[in-house]
């Protein structure tokens, strides 16, 4: 049966590893619980259409309107 | 004079009482102090009060006054700063006992600039762990209480400067907005709260939460003095590299009062958002007082509303992450568990992830400048709820039950994204007596149309003089 989570319970322990993130069991359990909450939230961005948009790297409210 | 009604003067109405001698700053100092003292237990606003510091400069004030070296319309007016505006010689935690001794051997250039016009410094205020949310909760100094009912958040991150503007504690604070956080305490306490444009007010001195995010500005009872704030603490400073070298008018010329003919844009998604009818009742008669005084309202169409979520989320859990790393690895157990689990959280944001969302923002700010084409400002209510009780994750907007902090942040992240100048002013009360605040937005470093909207429908009602019950 296909996972719909944005992240496994096995594939975030070993991203929390990695990223030297260690804690109580409780903790690392809150810590899964958002991080799905956060992974669903990005993969939300995919819905944007962004094709041929720069990111703006260097943000400034300067630029002229409507460009 | 009554030190209450002291304490409830605006720096416009104390500055020319200062400059002609007929109030001493040591007078206005002693009713702040009084007042903090008073009110301090129940509110917990400040982190760090220095009294007998502020005594000291009210006496060299009054000196320099009487001398005729009075230095113009902050000279004597008592300040406060969030305690993650860097203060030469005071400690600055940014709300974390990590930095509970750590004291900085400079000013902020907001302090500075302070300093050199003659305010003078009553304390650093009470905020969020590293301003990392909307509702003032803090576990090393003390969670923030609303002025109106203490049960119920000042709002965040800026609570306690919020709580002091509101109470009469300070006449002027500050705050820094990264997805709210001026503009949110601002509508739940009842003041008037000022996010400049990105890169109008200097962040250079301040503990970064999201660099791209973060706005400086301040948190007063009156829209003119966020314009004399203005005037003091805008403008170019090449120790930051977001600053943006642009003349700086003299804000306080922008509000005439007539704002007959002036364009506002009400996106028709924020009203279809989850609202509570309190807050969309007295919106509406903001709106139906402004259109009365000569503006034109339209209703205008902001599909992208929607996407402000996951855009800002995305953008600010990297980048403060990224910001408070070392602390995390270092320091993490000392963490509020909440701020530590986002910061945490945040980590797992892919590089990919985080340039996606800045080209969504790239969208994002196109259509919003789009709409600025169409109209002069953009309205809406500040918070979709009134103040929720202290530690409650969920609240009810009209029919929605939906999460404290994605609540609080429904229609300000918006313009944290965008960069745009946005002010939350008081446009009524709850029928339990709580704030209601109403946001204006307006085009990049065009503060003085926000400005001025946000004083003509301030002057046409009497929101702005009610007192919370203390």
């Amino acid at each position: 049966m296909p996972d719909d989570t944005p992240i496994s319970r096995q594939a975030f322990d070993e991203s929390a590893a990695r990223l030297g993130i260690t804690g109580t069991e409780s903790h690392m359990e809150e810590l899964f619980r958002q991080v799905q909450g956060v992974l669903a939230g990005t993969a939300s961005l995919k819905t944007i259409s962004v094709s041929g948009t720069e990111p703006d790297m260097a943000f400034s409210s300067s630029g002229s309107p409507s460009e | 004079m009554d030190e209450l009604e002291i304490c409830y003067m605006s720096a416009g109405a104390l500055a020319p009482m200062i400059q002609s001698g007929e109030i001493s700053p040591v007078e206005i100092i002693e009713a702040h102090l009084s007042r903090i003292r008073a009110t301090e237990p129940v509110l917990n606003s400040f982190i760090t009060l220095l009294p007998n510091e502020a005594l000291a400069a009210a006496r060299q004030a009054e000196r320099d006054i009487r001398a005729g070296r009075y230095r113009g319309p902050l000279h004597g007016i008592p300040v406060g700063l969030k305690d993650l505006f860097n203060t030469g010689g005071v400690r600055t935690t940014s709300g974390s006992r990590i930095y509970d001794t750590f004291v900085p051997a400079e000013d902020c250039t907001v302090a500075a600039r302070f300093r050199e016009a003659g305010a003078i410094l009553l304390g650093k205020l009470n905020m969020h762990q590293f301003a990392y949310g909307p509702t003032g909760e803090n576990p090393d100094y003390g969670h923030m209480h609303n002025p109106w009912d203490p049960n119920l958040v000042s709002g965040g991150s800026s609570g306690g400067s919020g709580s002091a503007a509101a109470a009469g504690q300070c006449t002027i604070t500050t705050g820094s907005d990264t997805g709210g956080s001026i503009r949110i305490p601002a509508a739940l306490c009842g003041i008037v709260g000022l996010k400049p444009t990105y890169g109008r007010v200097s962040r250079h001195g301040l503990t970064p939460l999201a660099w791209s995010m973060d706005h400086p500005g301040p948190m007063v009872r009156t829209v003119e003095d966020a314009a004399t704030t203005m005037n003091i603490i805008a403008g170019y400073d090449p120790n930051d590299v977001a600053s943006v070298n642009l003349p700086v008018p003299d804000y306080t010329v922008a509000l005439t009062g007539d704002i007959r003919g002036l364009r506002i844009g009400v996106p028709r998604q924020y009203l279809e958002a989850p609202l509570d009818p309190e807050v969309r009742e007295a919106f509406n008669t903001a709106l139906s007082q402004m259109e009365s005084l000569g503006a034109e309202i339209c209703e205008v169409d902001f599909p992208q509303f929607i996407d402000a979520a996951p855009i800002s989320t995305t953008m600010l859990m990297a980048e403060a992450s990224a910001c408070f790393r070392d602390v995390l690895e270092s320091d993490g157990q000392l963490l509020y568990e909440p701020v530590r689990l986002r910061l945490e959280a945040g980590l797992f944001i892919s590089a990919a992830d985080y340039l996606r969302a800045q080209q969504a923002r790239t969208v994002f700010d196109r259509a919003a400048r789009r709409l600025l084409d169409e109209v002069d400002l953009l309205a809406g209510p500040t918070e979709p709820v009134t103040a929720p009780p202290l530690l409650q994750q969920q609240v009810l907007a009209g029919e929605q039950e939906i999460g404290t902090v994605p609540a609080l942040t429904q229609y300000t992240r918006p313009y944290n994204i965008t960069g745009f100048p946005a002010i939350s002013l008081p446009c009524g009360f709850s029928a339990a007596d709580l704030p209601i605040g109403l946001q204006l937005a307006g085009r990049p470093f065009d503060e003085e149309t926000v400005l001025r909207a946000a004083h003509a429908y301030e002057q046409s009602t009497d929101w702005h003089l009610r007192r919370p019950p203390l």
